[in-house]
């Protein structure tokens, strides 16, 4: 097998824990996206045995068509990586992550003898136990009892995926996505024992969203989580100083107040006077103990919390820049101020914008994390949002699929290099 | 990149700019022996140059252009192919006497379509004729990205 094969069909796996990216290198800039669920069929009702359905799983862009409208909905959808790790037995989530995987894969395997599988570069969070690596590795050679699809296989911790496609072998790595967040030093390798990880990422804005449509008169609407998001990516905004923010909403209300149709609907959402909530959902990413927030708490909005998860934990509440500081100073002294000097903010909860006008008050992610950092006596912090943070990750495994030799072989000791599972 | 240097290329990072051209350094072999250069944006003449210059430092260079969606069928209708239902399909189809190794991704309604450029296909132009063909002569922005040798 050679090294030119190996290049044309690195292929890589983002097991987000909202969205799934893949695809191989051909695609250059952009992968396929799909959600990071599976829907479990009820195979023994008379409907789906009418219609010939004789799938267990479903998965990708066919959900919508298969959703049964039922009361256990919420049970047969299942997010398998809600916080990044699935439980050695769960079964359920592993037969989906199973049924993705092939799915990634199938739609692009072409179906010529000369094809004998992807190099595959997966990759998944920086605090996944050793398992889940055994694990994926067990699927693709699954997979590749009924079909050759994978010749070779890495996997590679998220953060680590950021720092490649970037090029930048000494940094700090905030990923950010839809359930959690990691903070991750790296000096060549993930600096593992400094690994902070919260229990919160764009979901948990969501959360928010949900209190404050409900407040704002759209009590139905807030039911459905894909509109919530929606509204929240539309409308959601970052204070650089949420009490000085609120404060310029009250006295300019004309330029905070918004009124968003929502595509496809009839309904438009407009938030007045109480346009200043718009600043809550970039505050509450960031720092959700402000007292602000007590009450929504009290009010039933769910509180992130700490929670165990194998050896690690996921901190509920603790802020960006705490966490942030805490995991740069378990390193070497030495090693610091290098750190903080290349913060790279990644994962798609940082791609707030600053709409015109608002130039002011709102800001970006980086801006707001230098300022937290700025209040907690860091200075001189170099913070940057890295370009399309939503597919950094994937392009990081496609630059490392390419450069990593197809005859350099897997390692446990240092977790890297191809696995054959042909 | 010396050759892209002196050729007045300038570069920003892993940003690599010259006329209407964007483009950007993706991935190298660890050898060195091989990068993935990315082109972001680009007027047909100026991808043009900078394919010339590359083929002549480069024992290959080889063209990929990736589409979705509506790009995707209207490449197809402009190459005159039908696209499957089902399955990924792959073909190789003659154009301006160019070989087109063409990828059809009907589940994600997408296609890419690639080819090896040498200075023959350079001079001759075919590489320009190519590039309009699949984009439909507009100037819009694709995926397009190339691998290509890097010793000679
Ligand atoms: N323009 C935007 N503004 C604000 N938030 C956004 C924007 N685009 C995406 N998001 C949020 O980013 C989150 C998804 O990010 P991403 O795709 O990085 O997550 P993931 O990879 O699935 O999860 P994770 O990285 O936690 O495993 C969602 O909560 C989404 O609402
Ligand atoms: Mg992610």
């Amino acid at each position: 097998m050679s090294e030119e094969y190996k290049r044309e069909y690195v292929f890589g796996l983002d097991y987000g824990t909202s969205d799934f990216k893949f695809g191989p290198i051909t695609l250059g800039e952009v992968p396929e996206v799909i959600e990071n669920r599976g829907y479990f069929i009820d195979r023994s009702s008379l409907m789906s045995r009418i219609m010939g359905v004789n799938r267990e799983i479903i998965v990708g862009k066919d959900i919508p068509k298969f959703l049964e409208s039922r009361e256990d909905l919420a049970e047969r959808m299942v997010y398998p990586m809600r916080n990044g790790i699935i439980a050695k037995d769960d079964e359920r989530a592993w037969k989906i992550i199973k049924e993705l995987t092939k799915y990634a894969l199938e739609s692009f395997a072409p179906p010529d003898e000369e094809f004998e599988g992807f190099y595959v570069v997966a990759s998944i969070s920086v605090v996944s136990p050793r398992y889940m690596y055994e694990k994926l590795f067990e699927i693709f050679r699954e997979l590749n009892r009924e079909k050759i699809l994978v010749k070779a296989a890495t996997i590679i911790p998220q953060p680590l995926a950021v720092a490649i496609a970037q090029k930048t072998p000494t940094c700090t790595v905030v990923e950010s996505g839809h359930g959690n967040t990691q903070i991750c030093p790296i000096s060549m390798y993930p600096v593992r024992n400094a690994v902070i990880a919260l229990n919160r990422g764009g979901g948990a804005a969501n959360a928010l969203t949900m209190e404050i449509l409900k407040d704002a008169g759209y009590g139905d609407l807030a039911k459905e989580e894909s509109f919530v998001k929606l509204v929240k990516e539309e409308i959601g905004l970052i204070p650089r100083i949420l009490d000085e923010a609120i404060r310029y909403a009250r006295s300019n209300p004309e330029k905070v107040k918004v009124s968003l149709k929502i595509p496809g609907t009839r309904i438009r959402v407009v938030l007045d006077d109480m346009a200043w909530t718009r600043f809550l959902i970039g505050e509450f990413i960031f720092n959700p103990g402000h007292e602000i927030f007590q009450s929504y708490f009290t009010r039933g909005m769910p509180k992130p919390s700490d929670i165990k998860f194998g050896d690690t934990y996921f901190y509920g509440m603790m802020d960006m820049s705490e966490a942030v500081i805490t995991s740069i100073e378990k390193c070497s002294i030495e090693l610091q101020p290098h750190l903080y000097s290349r913060i790279l903010l990644s994962g798609g909860n940082f791609s707030w914008n600053v709409p015109e006008g608002l130039e002011e008050v709102a800001v970006k992610a980086d801006e707001k994390l230098k300022q937290l950092l700025l209040e907690k006596e860091i200075e001189g912090a170099s913070i940057s949002i890295v370009e399309d943070p939503k597919y950094s990750v994937w392009r990081g495994c496609m630059v490392y699929g390419y450069a990593v030799p197809h005859d350099y072989e897997w390692r446990w000791e240092k977790m890297e290099g191809w696995m054959d599972v042909a | 990149m010396e050759a892209l240097r002196a050729a007045g290329y300038m570069f920003e990072g892993n940003g690599i700019l010259g006329g209407s051209l964007k483009a950007e350094f993706r991935a190298a072999s660890l050898s060195g022996d091989e990068v993935i250069i990315l082109v972001k944006s680009a007027e047909p003449d100026d991808l043009r140059s900078l394919l010339s210059l590359l083929t002549r430092e480069c024992w290959y260079v080889d063209v990929y252009y990736h589409l979705r969606g509506e790009g995707a069928q209207a490449a197809a209708k402009n190459l005159g192919m039908q696209l499957p239902e089902n399955g990924v399909y792959r073909s190789r189809m003659r154009f301006s006497d160019v070989e087109l190794r063409v990828e059809a991704y009907p589940r994600l309604a997408a296609l890419t379509i690639s080819y090896r450029a040498g200075w023959k296909e350079v001079n001759s132009g075919a590489v320009v004729k190519v590039h309009e063909k699949i984009l439909g002569g507009g100037n819009r922005k694709s995926a397009l990205n190339r691998l290509l040798g890097w010793i000679r």
